[in-house]
């Protein structure tokens, strides 16, 4: 039964705080949960018996990868779901032949990992929340804090702030983040790789790098001050948009702290340079000699509550677990010890996320197997998404609910939410920590993991899922995972505020500041600096489509708005129809009102909002959130590195509909 | 407090500086209560939000103006509606200089703020308290303890600027911008 909610007063991280998504949780209990398998029949949905949905799914899948190989199938994980569901799922597409595995990671924080392997030879945070609190500058980047990680936000960077830290906020909206900065810089959207180097070209110039670390722990310097020769501040005002007096005001604050944070998240991770501008951001930490020093946090800080944990577990096309290259053979030796197999039976590198669609939509992908993800609303370029997955020959959906993306499913499988089982979660400072089980699953939905071990089970793989508990498989991520040795399940479920990677052994306290040795884990131990170059954003505004789009996140609605769309509370204060942000002169120019309906449309799709006409965008600008299906608008040109698509910018125009909605 | 010093009940202090508008304390409220009592109100052409919820002023005029004594001052220095004794007749509202009490209409009575009473007797701080993500809501169990919190606070500011001027001029030229 659901009693309701109570706070963790003394928990180390959250400190008992809850933003307004945690104060509602009734979607749990919801009427519309998922019950029982359900078939799609030319009649409509049709409850079916687990074994009878089983059976299916996993002749189906058998039977395609008999046919046709293995690559015919598509696998997207879940960054909501336990580390041990991940990463039986990585192994369960990966035995079963195909390459493609991979999650939301890919939309959200793919060029974070690419860009930080590149620089420091690891795809995370550098340091634990709690060294912000030291810091002296916080630099944020695209990443609108207060909205999206309120505790993170209120519990440490305005307290920092409150001890005399100065933050500065690189975006093109001003959010309520922004509002709360010491120094905002309003920059085009998809600028932030010029603005990044604007800022390090006057801390070369005015003798601001930390020479020490540049010397001693670093290589390829000489290289990446070519990067910075295009841009003088006249050139960078000129590009972004922003006052040359606020970069320099904002290179000198970040110049003269001794201890500093760089965070940054979708705002500059979304774009097609997207891999650059966090490897900028990277080398800017470096500039100041900030990695592994205590006070400085460096990192994207991620959106789901096991976007980090997903990762690590090797839910991406490019990587198994540990983030061993899918194409590096050498090293997979390992991994086929572990799981008993010949290296030949495991696959290489696979498709993305995106590429996905596009093999689906070209017939090459021919089945796909999606748990809690929700692609029909959170991919870019929907109207393309709904055509790949309507092509698709056979569709299983494993959700809490008849998502957008169930409905285009043949068999759909009820799975319980995160209250309903027990697992680890990896959250964004790299902690691991246990979830204990408080209700039962509604109906006869049931755990992930246990779905996806009887589905192995099925497709004859069974001696290679031998697991009856979460605990089983985190005992062999323990051996699988390096970083994850230590956090064994007796150890995680009784530390409180979990254990931060890496942790190689049961008796090591966990690592709350990554290269305080600074030893990197690049090739050559170093941090790396290289060449940056800007290619400017995949679409630029025309005489046809005048105005740059961009999207944003409401603190109230969780991504696709699946679970806070069934949450009451949440649901009456977020919801649809969406708005999107308009400065006054274009409301003006474009005969928009305050309050009125209007369509915005791009080259991919029309949405309709309602016109908020404020000045707290730039007049070339326009936002709008993204969780009601506005994804029908944005690009999917893919960052080439990371794959990530550039949902931040994109050309658009505005219509007005109607005087008031 | 010293003793034998007029007592003057807590309250919840509100600090705009600190608010980011995420309504996580009138979700929590209203999770509490049914109907919220506390409401986030963002002043745009300032950028600037605010909680606004009961101040269970001294004179409270709410408790002055309710005819059938609904309205009252508990022991704990909370001004509360009695639901049992309320006609909704909303003159509490009507004298309210901050818009505060509200209409419950399936109740058809008056509904304001208690200070989370029952949570308060039990040694918890009031909810919205509890869940505010940057405590930007703190609660004050007297108002002579929020003086000593302020100055405190205002002597550090000044101790810092003090410090920071010294520290800036130490550390930039004179001759940058």
């Amino acid at each position: 039964m659901f009693a309701g909610i109570d706070y963790w007063l003394d928990h180390p991280i959250n400190r008992g705080k809850l933003c307004p998504k945690g104060n509602d949780v009734s979607f749990l209990v919801s009427e519309k949960r998922l019950r029982r398998p359900l078939k799609r029949t030319e009649s409509g949905w049709k409850e079916i018996s687990w074994s009878e949905a089983l059976r299916e799914v996993c002749e189906r899948l058998r039977d395609y990868a008999k046919k046709y190989g293995g690559d015919v199938i598509g696998f997207l994980s879940s960054a909501k779901c336990y580390n041990e569901e991940n990463y039986v799922m990585q192994k369960l597409a990966r035995l079963l032949g195909s390459p493609n595995i991979d999650h939301c990671a890919r939309l959200c924080h793919a060029a974070t990992v690419h860009g930080l392997i590149r620089t420091v030879g690891a795809g995370a945070i550098s340091a634990t929340f709690d060294q912000v609190l030291d810091s002296e500058v916080i630099f944020i980047v695209g990443w609108n804090a207060a909205a999206t990680h309120p505790v993170f936000f209120g519990q440490y960077i305005l307290k920092a702030k409150q001890r005399g830290a100065k933050i500065i906020v690189a975006d093109p909206v001003v959010s309520e983040t922004a509002m709360k900065a010491d120094l905002h810089l309003q920059h085009r959207p998809g600028t932030d790789l010029p603005l990044i180097l604007g800022i390090a070209r006057v801390l070369v110039e005015e003798n601001l790098v930390d020479r020490e670390f540049v010397e001693k722990y670093s290589v390829g310097f000489e290289e990446f001050l070519k990067s910075l020769e295009p841009w003088t501040l006249e050139r960078v005002e000129q590009v972004t948009g922003v006052d040359r007096k606020l970069i320099k005001q904002a290179a000198l604050l970040i110049g003269n702290a001794e201890r500093g944070s760089i965070l940054w998240a979708m705002g500059t991770t979304q774009q097609v340079n997207g891999s650059m501008n966090v490897a900028a951001l990277a080398m800017l930490g470096a500039l100041r000699g900030w990695w592994g020093k205590p006070g400085c946090a460096i990192g994207g800080v991620r959106g789901q509550n096991n976007v980090q944990g997903a990762c690590d577990m090797g839910a991406l096309a490019e990587f198994y677990p540990g983030y061993v290259r899918a194409d590096d053979r050498s090293a997979l030796g390992r991994i086929a010890d572990a799981w008993g197999v010949e290296l030949d039976a495991l696959p290489g590198r696979g498709l993305t996320v995106v590429e996905m669609m596009h093999a689906a939509y070209e017939g090459k992908l021919k089945a796909m197997y999606i748990m809690g993800e929700n692609p029909a609303v959170s991919d870019p370029n929907l109207h393309h998404v709904w055509e790949a997955l309507k092509k698709l020959e056979f569709l299983v959906v494993q959700d809490i609910f008849l998502t957008e993306t169930a409905q285009f499913a043949d068999i759909v499988l009820p799975a319980a939410a995160w209250a309903e089982k027990e697992g680890t979660f990896t959250n964004a400072d790299r902690r691991v920590q246990w979830s204990f089980k408080a209700l039962d699953p509604p109906g006869e939905a049931r755990p992930d993991l246990w779905i996806l071990v009887q589905v192995a089970k099925g497709v004859g793989l069974e001696r290679f899922f031998p697991y009856t508990s979460p605990e089983d498989v985190l005992r062999e991520i323990n051996k699988v995972v390096p970083a994850y040795a230590g956090i064994t399940p007796e150890r995680v479920k009784n530390t409180p505020g979990g254990i931060p990677w890496p942790c190689p052994s049961p008796d090591h306290p966990g690592t709350k500041i990554l290269f305080s040795n600074r030893v990197f884990r690049t090739p050559s131990k170093r941090f790396t600096f290289f060449k940056l170059e800007w290619k400017g954003p995949a679409e630029t505004p025309d005489d046809e489509y005048p105005l740059i789009l961009t999207t944003m996140r409401l603190v109230g609605s969780f991504h696709t708005h699946t679970m806070t769309g069934n949450a009451p509370l949440l649901a009456k204060r977020w919801s649809p129809p969406g708005y999107v942000l308009i400065h006054p002169d274009t409301a003006k120019k474009y005969g928009v009102e305050h309050g009125a309906r209007v369509a915005i449309e791009t080259r991919r799709g029309r949405y309709e909002a309602i016109a908020y006409v404020t000045d707290r965008v730039r007049p070339d600008v326009i936002a709008v959130p993204w969780h009601f299906g506005a994804n029908v608008l944005t690009n999917d040109a893919l960052d080439e590195i990371s794959k990530e698509p550039e949902y931040k910018v994109a050309a658009a125009r505005i219509i007005p509909l109607s005087r008031r909605w | 407090m010293m003793a034998g010093e007029e007592f003057l009940g807590p309250t919840i202090v509100i600090d705009p500086r600190l608010c980011i508008g995420c309504r996580a304390c009138e979700v929590a409220c209203e999770r509490e209560h049914g109907i919220p009592h506390i409401s986030v109100d963002f002043v745009e052409h300032m950028r600037m939000f605010v909680a606004l919820n009961c101040r269970h002023c001294a004179k409270a005029p709410c408790v002055t103006v309710c005819p059938v004594e609904a309205c009252r001052r508990t022991p704990e220095g909370a001004v509360v509606i009695n639901p049992i004794l309320c006609i909704g007749c909303r003159l509490c509202g009507v004298v309210c200089p901050f818009g505060i009490p509200v209409y419950d209409h399936r109740r058809k009575i008056m509904v304001k703020c208690d200070l989370c009473i029952d949570r308060l007797r039990e040694g918890k701080l009031p909810l919205c308290v509890t869940t505010c993500p940057t405590d930007a809501l703190k609660y004050v169990p007297a108002y002579e303890e929020l003086v000593r919190e302020r100055r405190r606070e205002t002597a550090e500011k000044i101790i810092r600027a003090t410090m920071e001027f010294e520290e800036v001029a130490r550390r930039i030229p004179l001759a940058s911008p």
